[in-house]
């Protein structure tokens, strides 16, 4: 299947806006900001961190998920293309 | 000025004397599973806490309007702006009541609810949103507090509440360009009490002060309704 530009552009603009939509961000008032969809890849604080729990907080950034992340922006990319082949671009 | 619960800033000015009353309605809850929570305990604390780190007295610079009327010098009447230098005395008053569940919260009024250790995994405490009006706090610093072991997190979350930011937060200055300080002013004020956690400059017992310049921006913020946001 050939991947074109317009689709793609579309996925990843709509990817980035699911994410920041999905993130929840309360750094500046001492909770969490987890970015990421639909798993959680960079988590932070600006807050006062528990040291007794703080390994439970899972804080930094996660590969595994940013990679898991970046799969789902790959059938993103996929599942446009293939709605811009079948409906779009015969019109 | 007047808004319905939550914070109100009141201000009377009168000679050269500003009066600043910062006055909080707000309800204590123990949310806890165990409720073993002294909130009465807790209550005293904050008032004691609050009162320690926001009732202070500084000198600002303002402008009054001067008028000087004709006289025998046959000049004409005419009005000048003239710098003079005013005391500001900031007070603080709490209406305190204590509350069994978060639904009995009325209106505006501020809630300080005690969670869960496992509520808020990795944090001492958090505000919803700056200038917000929830305020949580972890059961296992409480004791400390209520013992004045750590007269940090309660004025530092009510900072948030009053719509303070971290002072050493990257990027602050988009959102308040006062409020994004450089390491001298982070040296000079080094007991602030708006360092962020991360930075390892924040101190359980020593970091309770605030500056002059923050207290402007508390009231400022009330004033463009930047407080009780909900």
């Amino acid at each position: 299947m050939r991947i074109h530009t317009n689709p793609t552009l579309l996925a990843i603009a709509a990817f980035i806006v699911i994410t920041l939509i999905y993130s929840t961000y309360e750094a500046e008032s001492d909770g969490f900001t987890s970015i990421g969809f639909p798993l959680t890849f960079n988590k932070y604080t600006y807050g006062k961190i528990d040291p007794a729990d703080i390994g439970l907080a899972h804080i930094g950034f996660n590969t595994g998920n940013f990679l898991l992340d970046m799969l789902v922006l790959a059938l993103f990319i996929l599942g446009f293309n293939l709605i811009w082949i079948k409906y779009l671009k015969k019109q | 000025m007047e808004q319905k619960g939550g914070w109100t800033v009141i201000l009377n000015e009168y000679g050269m004397t500003i009066d600043v009353l910062l006055d909080l309605y707000m309800s204590l809850c123990d949310s806890t599973t165990v409720k073993k929570i002294n909130l009465t305990d807790l209550g005293n604390a904050i008032e004691k806490q609050l009162k320690n780190t926001y009732e202070i007295s500084y000198d600002k610079l303002c402008y009054t309007t001067v008028n000087i009327k004709n006289g025998l010098d046959y000049l004409s009447a005419k009005k000048y702006v003239r710098p003079v230098v005013k005391r500001v005395q900031v007070r603080i008053k709490l209406h305190q009541r204590i509350i069994y569940n978060i639904n009995q919260k009325l209106g505006n009024e501020h809630l300080v609810d005690v969670r869960d250790a496992n509520k808020l995994i990795g944090l001492y405490g958090k505000v919803n949103k700056i200038g917000g009006t929830e305020i949580y706090l972890k059961e296992t610093f409480i004791p400390s507090i209520i013992k004045g072991l750590d007269k940090n997190t309660i004025p530092h979350e009510f900072g948030h509440s009053l719509g303070l930011y971290h002072v050493d937060e990257p990027w602050v200055w988009i959102k308040s360009m006062r409020e994004q300080w450089n390491i001298p002013k982070m040296i000079k004020n080094k007991t602030n009490i708006m360092f962020g956690g991360a930075g390892g400059k924040l101190n359980d017992k020593t970091s309770t002060t605030i500056t002059p310049e923050q207290m402007n921006i508390i009231i400022e913020n009330y004033k463009f309704g930047r407080l009780n946001l909900g």
